[in-house]
Parts: structure tokens; C-alpha cells; sequence
């Protein structure tokens, strides 16, 4: 026992010296970047919607975060709501759709039902792009990154702000834009 | 042992002032430009925490979304929706039987329970309350975690066939106010208020619910005699209970505190009480309190903190006759338990292949009462104090073979004040064959330590002492995904038990107490198929084949049925959120105590729900068994009915509303 006693506050020890720089949890970061990208994305003409909504089609990653980070912000005079879908059907409502599904059959079929509508797609698997998706997540060396196929934010009638392409990788996918 | 409460109190503290100085450290991230985004280092958060509350073994979980879809009144009806689970009834408790074994008689004590990762089962019978006599408000329950096969290995006592771990929806998800009311068949009627907000960085969680049932006036053929009504137990089936539920949390700190009373008539006339009198009936209480902190740094290590109190109550209260006396007689059964505890967890990734977790637990019984007399003519037959301690330490490693190999090695030791040590260990090795293609190939030892009211029964001082029942079980499991998000899952499993506890009576004194009889081992089959269309169909379909054998007669044991079938369906309707499910099970043959058995049976229940009907309202109605399937439980040694006839067709219109 009394070797566990130690070894447990040598954990704790070992833990505060480990946790000087700066880190926070993966989808709490993802989450500030949906509200950057609300930010830095231009909507058509703005709808009589009265709010922002920033949704989340699939199991939700998020917790807590998303909610946290839009709470009490606005984008254009509307205040910013974070949905969990019930159903793909609900789509059309959305300005940021974010998709956690990784299933490519899923993913097209959601995709599918975005097609056309001021719908920002923002999703963190592989075919994601190519499968008509807009925004990618992907974890470089523990960093978010993400990269932003523009065909397809212009095929939703997005304008996408020169600051987010700046910090992005901008990738071409032939004919996956829908 | 007061040493070692000592030592894992001082231990919690010290990881707990180092994980708060850390937690004082973050960043707004909402402030945070894309350039400062771009340059976090990130953690994925449940990485360590969650998989060492996950078992290596086949899990299945039970969503709110299939609670409210399938109309579920109660956690025993959502476990016997689950493979492999069957739960009997004897019109007071209901008992969960796990893959063939669920013999009458046998308290609730061989599945674990927890509410948040927090120990239901009490401190003097060790019972799992399934019932109206749960903790909770099955409207609460985010999701039910089904983990089967030993976890003692990372729980301890009572993990023997299987962990149910309920876990409650947050404030965030309520987000508002909900007044909830349904009426049933047999004058049965539940309210419930919860109210749930986030207020940041705080989320909170308020419910209070009633319920109250009349009952059915049940006849029993073997009380059919002029002086026994006839066999009909007029009002002797009520059910009443009450529960509230008051749940903090921030991103890392989680407290609860819950209250629960249930009353239930007897109409069994069982223990030879005297029929048809609603005098006879027991009730049920819990006060549960838990504070849980959980949280994870530096990419590498996490850490869970929980301390917790229990006190339990049960006050039975039986009319029996003695031919001698004139007047019935109340006799009173009553136990009170009273726990407080800690644990404490780590975790931590060595070397990219090694995911260690290790942890400490202590349990205080500062009561364990029971007493049971008669009221007049007074007469104690035991009245019996005790307390005890108990200590557990654990370890389990993660060990990433290769890409493909995952390697699990799990071992606990748990030491009682009791009775002594034991320790089990457990082993598992996952092979992802192929991306949709899961095997694994399972080892392991559990136990149920011998509880308060076996051990009250040994006489002090005498030889035979109880020793833990044990089981070992060896199982395979395959899991494969198919297209169209179906997943199937298939287990092949051999179980090995002894020393099950057992009453024994003295053939020379007719003392009466508990001592390790039974060996039982058990083989069989499962089959999982479960499957979520985009549409919203949902389908799950389980079969189990399953044969298990005293090995002193080679009989099958009694309730245990050789199949076990399962189907529901969840149906999006045309029209908005609007939604049909049924929900069937198939059980075969039973075998009762007498010799006889009681046939097997189909049951089907049908469900209609209208979500956000006006925005604010949903509205379901149910059917229960809605073909009026007679089917029965077998009795238990207390009951002179050998067959337990279960409820007939019947109904529940519900309807909740948001504000």
C-alpha cells in the first residue's frame, strides 16, 4: 500500500510539472474554430432566420465546448445557437453543418441533402473533400489544421474570407464539388 | 485496515490539490484568433478515462432515444430488451437473470449496478433494484451501458455477470423545463418536474418525480378456499413510489444527490403470510450522494476522483397467522445500511504502446443492521449489528501488440475485514482482423463476496465460514461491421461457478444459515444484430442458446431458459417526428422448483410516439404485452405458488412537455 500512496503522489507531482504549455481539448478547439469560421465566411443575402445556427449532425464530439464558445456571441446581429440534428432532414436550417461521421456512404448521402443550400460542411475524415465537403479538420503533430475545398463553398454560394484561406491548405478536388 | 482507509484518504487529497492547481490553467478559447487556434496543442479528451470504464467484452448500450421510442417504464424493462438479459417478477422485486442463470430465490446480487460510475447494489443484501424501486427516473437516464461477462477485475464484488451502468442526462440537455404525466392499466399514474440549465460554467439538474399504482386484484389458484376469498388478493398489489434527483456539474466536477422510496403490497402471501391482507408489504429506500472529478492533462494522463454516502433502508412488514393466537400477527423485517467511501484512478500512455490505469478504492459499512421480531406477542428472532471495511486496488495495462493486436491485462484485489482477500484477474486480447472485423478472445474471474445478511446467519464462532462465490468465464467474441451501419456481434462463452452461497438447514439442530454449495457451469451462444438507417429506422435483434448445469446433478438449473430471443424495431412514420416501434422478446420452457415448468412464451409491445408535437409536446401510448400473452415467472422457495402469472395486455399514454 504504502508503494501505491507513493506512486500516486508522484503522479500528481509529475503531472503539474507536465502541464506547462498550452493545450486544451480537441474538440474544445475545434469548437472556436466553427466560430471562426462563422466569422470569416459570408452568407447570401442574410435570411429572416433569427438566429445563427451552427449544427452538429452525428454523435456530438463537442459536450460542452460548442455551446460554451458561441454562448452570447452573435454573427451579423443574430445570436449564434448550437443544434444537435435529429435527423439529416433538418439540414436546411443550418449555416455551419458539422458532420463527426466518418462512414463515406453516410457522409455522401448527408452531403447530398446539402446540395445547393448556404450550408457551410465542415467534417474531420479522410474523403470528407472529396466527397463534396467544404471544410476539413485534420490533427497535424497535435495541431487542429484544416483544409477548405472551394469549389464546394462556391457551389453553396459561400465567399470565404481571404484571412481563413491564408491559414488554410486549400486543396482542388476535381468534380467533387455538388 | 484502518491503516490502509488512512493511507488511499491521504493519497486522494494529494492528487487532488494537484489537479486543481492544473485546472486554474486554461485558455479562453472563445477570444482566441485563428492564428492562436492554429498553435494549441490538443488533447483528445475521453481517450484514457473512458476506456478503462469500458470492458474488453461485448458491451451494449441502451439510449434515451430507444427509452422514450420503446416506451420503457422502468430499468428492468430496458434490460430485457437487452441479449442475453431476462428479468423475473414476483409481484414485489424484480430479478435479472444473465445468460441462463437467475435462480428463484436468489437476491439481485450477481449483476452490478451504478448510477454515474456510482455503486447501487447496498451494503446488507447486495441487491440491484431494477424496479419501480430504483434510484431513478428512467426519464433521467442518458444512456444504460450493458457490459457482460466478469468485471471484478475493475469493480470488484457483485461485477459477476455483468455491469449495468446508468448514466444521467446533463442540465444542457434538458435545457429548460419539463412537466412530464402518464396514466397506465391497474389505476397506475407517474408525474415527474425536472428542470435542467446551464448556467456557465455550471450545468444543473432538477427532477422530482411520483408514482403511484393500484394494482390488479390477482387470483391464485392455490389460495382458492372460501377462506382466502377465493384466491383473489383484493388491493394487494399497490406500488408507490417517489424519487428526486438533484445533479452540478462544471466541464470536471460532477455531484449528485437522490432520493427514493418506494411501497409495494405483497399479494404472494409469501414467507406464509396470511392471504388477502394488504397489511403486508415492504418498502424500499435509498439517499445516495456523489461527488466525482474527472479530468485529463499534458496529453498523457488522466486522473478520476469519487467519493461518495449511501444509506439504505427496507422495513418489510409481514402478517402471519398462528393458530394458536387469535389476532394476526405483524412481524417486521428491517435493515438499514449505511457506506461512505472513495475512489481514486489514474491513467496514463507509456511509450505510445502501453496505456497503464490504476486505482484505489475503500468502502466504510458504517451500518449494517437487521432485525426482525414479531410486534405482539414481541418476539426478536435476530437483531444484528455490524460494520466493516473494505480496500481494493487495481491495475489494468492497455498493451498495443501492433496495429492489429491489442493486448488487455486486468488485475483487482480486494481485502475485507470480513472475511479476507481475493484477487481476479482478467485478460483479453483484441484482434482487428480487418477494418470492419473485431475478434476478441476473453478471460476472466469475478466474484460476489458473501453479504451481510449470509454472514448474520453463520453462528459465531462455528466452522464453516462463507468464502466468495467465484466464477471464471471464457468467452469469443466476433464483431463485424456490416454495410449499412448493421453491426453484428456473436460470443461464444463458457462459464465455470463455485462456492455459490446457498441456505442450508441443519438436519440435527433445523438451524438454518448460508454456506458455499452450488457449483454450476454454463455454455452458450449470443447473437447481436443491431442496425440505425439515416432515415430513422432503427432495428436490433438478439438470440441466445444457452445451457446451464448444476454439476452435482447435472440438471439444468431452475428459470433458465435455453432460448432467448429479441426483436425491436423503431419505424419513422410519414408525417413529422412521428414514430412506431415494437418491441418483442421470445423465452423458452423454464423449469420451477417443483419439478414442473412454466411454458415458453412470446411478447409483444407496441409503442407510438409524436415528437415536438406543437413544438412543446410529445404524446406516446403504449401496449404492453398487446396480445395478451398469459405467460408466468417461476415462484421462489418463499412462494407456495410454484408459477407467478405476469401481467396481462396493458397500457400508458404519456405526455411531456418542454418549456
Amino acid at each position: 500500500m504504502r508503494r501505491i500512496l507513493t506512486i500516486a503522489c508522484f503522479l500528481a507531482l509529475a503531472v503539474t510539472a507536465a502541464a506547462q504549455s498550452a493545450r486544451a481539448p480537441e474538440y474544445e478547439v475545434k469548437a472556436a474554430f466553427l466560430y471562426n469560421f462563422a466569422k470569416f465566411v459570408e452568407w447570401p443575402s442574410p435570411s429572416s432566420a433569427p438566429s445563427f445556427r451552427i449544427c452538429v449532425l452525428g454523435r456530438d464530439p463537442f459536450g460542452l465546448a460548442l455551446s460554451n464558445i458561441v454562448q452570447s456571441k452573435s454573427i451579423s446581429g443574430r445570436p449564434i445557437v448550437s443544434v444537435q440534428l435529429q435527423s439529416p432532414a433538418e439540414v436546411r436550417l443550418c449555416h455551419v453543418l458539422f458532420i463527426s461521421q466518418s462512414d463515406p456512404e453516410i457522409l455522401k448521402q448527408v452531403l447530398e441533402r446539402t446540395r445547393g443550400l448556404p450550408v457551410l460542411t465542415v467534417g474531420e475524415s479522410a474523403d470528407f473533400l472529396r466527397l463534396g465537403g467544404s471544410i476539413n479538420f485534420v490533427l497535424e503533430q497535435d495541431r487542429v489544421r484544416f483544409e477548405i475545398n472551394l469549389g464546394a463553398a462556391e457551389s453553396h454560394h459561400l465567399k470565404l474570407s481571404s484571412k481563413l484561406l491564408a491559414v488554410a491548405r486549400v486543396v482542388n478536388v476535381g468534380g467533387g464539388a455538388n | 485496515m484502518p491503516m490502509l482507509l488512512y493511507r488511499a484518504a491521504i493519497a486522494m487529497a494529494c492528487l487532488l490539490v494537484g489537479s486543481v492547481i492544473l485546472s486554474a490553467q486554461t485558455t479562453d478559447l472563445s477570444q482566441a484568433s485563428l492564428e492562436e487556434l492554429l498553435n494549441i496543442k490538443v488533447t483528445t479528451a475521453s481517450r484514457y478515462l473512458q476506456s478503462a470504464e469500458v470492458a474488453p467484452s461485448l458491451v451494449t448500450v441502451v439510449t434515451a432515444n430507444e427509452i422514450q421510442k420503446y416506451g420503457y417504464r422502468t430499468l428492468a424493462d430496458i434490460l430485457r430488451s437487452v441479449g442475453g438479459f431476462y428479468v423475473t417478477y414476483d409481484r414485489n422485486y424484480s430479478n435479472v437473470g444473465v445468460r441462463g442463470f437467475n435462480r428463484p430465490g436468489d437476491y439481485n446480487t450477481r449483476i452490478l449496478l451504478l448510477v454515474n460510475g456510482h455503486r447501487m447494489n447496498d451494503s446488507v443484501y447486495e441487491l440491484a433494484y431494477v424496479g419501480t424501486e430504483f434510484l431513478l427516473d428512467v426519464d433521467l437516464i442518458d444512456r444504460v451501458e450493458v457490459i457482460r461477462g466478469p468485471s471484478s477485475s475493475l469493480y470488484g464484488t457483485n461485477a459477476f455477470f455483468a455491469v449495468i451502468n446508468v448514466i444521467t442526462k446533463t442540465g444542457a440537455q434538458l435545457d429548460g423545463a419539463e412537466l412530464s404525466t402518464e396514466l397506465g392499466s391497474f389505476g397506475s399514474y407517474k408525474g415527474r418536474v425536472t428542470y435542467g440549465k446551464q448556467f456557465r460554467p455550471f450545468q444543473i439538474l432538477l427532477s422530482g418525480s411520483y408514482y403511484t399504482s393500484a394494482g390488479q386484484n390477482l387470483f391464485f389458484p392455490e389460495f382458492n378456499t372460501p377462506a382466502d376469498n377465493f384466491g383473489v388478493a383484493v388491493h394487494g398489489d399497490d406500488d408507490r413510489s417517489r424519487s428526486l434527483f438533484a445533479q452540478i456539474e462544471t466541464g470536471k466536477l460532477k455531484v449528485f444527490a437522490a432520493y427514493s422510496m418506494r411501497e409495494k403490497g405483497i399479494p404472494t402471501a409469501s414467507f406464509g403470510d396470511l392471504f388477502n391482507d394488504p397489511a403486508t408489504r415492504s418498502f424500499d429506500g435509498f439517499r445516495s450522494f456523489d461527488v466525482q472529478y474527472q479530468t485529463t492533462f499534458s496529453r498523457d494522463w488522466g486522473l478520476s476522483l469519487r467519493g461518495f454516502h449511501d444509506l439504505y433502508t427496507y422495513n418489510g412488514r409481514y402478517l402471519w397467522k398462528d393458530p394458536n393466537i387469535s389476532q394476526p400477527i405483524l412481524n417486521v423485517d428491517f435493515a438499514r445500511g449505511e457506506w461512505w467511501g472513495g475512489e481514486a484512478r489514474v491513467a496514463h500512455q507509456f511509450f505510445e504502446q502501453h496505456k497503464i490505469t490504476a486505482g484505489l478504492e475503500f468502502r466504510q459499512n458504517l451500518r449494517q443492521e437487521q432485525q426482525a421480531f414479531d410486534v405482539q406477542p414481541f418476539f426478536m428472532y435476530w437483531n444484528d449489528r455490524r460494520s466493516s471495511l473494505l480496500g481494493a486496488f487495481y491495475a489494468q495495462d492497455e498493451f498495443s501488440l501492433s496495429r492489429k493486436f491489442l493486448l488487455n491485462l486486468g488485475i483487482r484485489h480486494d481485502q475485507y475485514s470480513s472475511f479476507g482477500g481475493t484477487t481476479n484477474p482478467r485478460l483479453a486480447l483484441i484482434f482487428h482482423a480487418r477494418e470492419a472485423t473485431t475478434l476478441k478472445f476473453l478471460y476472466g474471474s469475478a466474484f460476489r463476496a458473501p453479504n451481510a445478511f449470509e454472514t448474520r446467519s453463520i453462528t459465531p464462532g462455528s466452522t464453516p465460514t462463507l468464502h466468495p462465490e467465484t466464477v471464471s468465464t471464457a468467452e469469443v467474441v466476433v464483431e463485424q461491421g456490416l454495410a449499412h451501419h448493421l453491426h453484428l456481434a456473436g460470443s461464444g462463452y463458457y462459464n465455470r461457478i463455485n462456492n455459490l452461497i446457498n441456505q442450508y438447514t441443519d438436519p440435527v439442530t433445523g438451524h438454518r444459515e448460508y454456506r458455499n454449495l452450488d457449483k454450476v457451469s454454463s455454455k452458450g451462444l449470443e447473437f447481436e444484430l443491431s442496425s440505425k438507417w439515416l432515415s430513422g429506422l432503427e432495428a436490433r435483434a438478439s438470440y441466445n442458446l444457452q445451457r446451464t448445469l448444476d454439476r452435482s446433478t447435472a440438471q439444468v438449473l431452475t428459470n433458465s431458459p435455453l432460448h432467448l430471443a429479441k426483436l425491436g424495431i423503431i419505424a419513422p412514420l410519414p408525417g413529422k417526428h412521428l414514430f412506431a416501434s415494437v418491441d418483442s422478446w421470445y423465452m423458452s420452457r423454464r423449469s420451477t422448483l417443483a419439478g414442473s415448468s412454466v411454458g415458453g412464451f412470446p411478447v409483444f409491445n407496441f409503442t407510438l410516439l409524436s415528437r415536438n408535437l406543437g413544438e412543446h409536446m410529445d404524446v406516446a401510448a403504449s401496449l404492453y404485452n398487446a396480445f395478451d400473452k398469459a405467460y408466468a415467472d417461476p415462484g421462489a422457495e418463499e412462494h407456495i405458488q410454484d408459477a407467478l402469472r405476469q401481467d396481462g395486455r396493458n397500457f400508458r399514454v404519456k405526455l411531456t412537455f418542454r418549456f
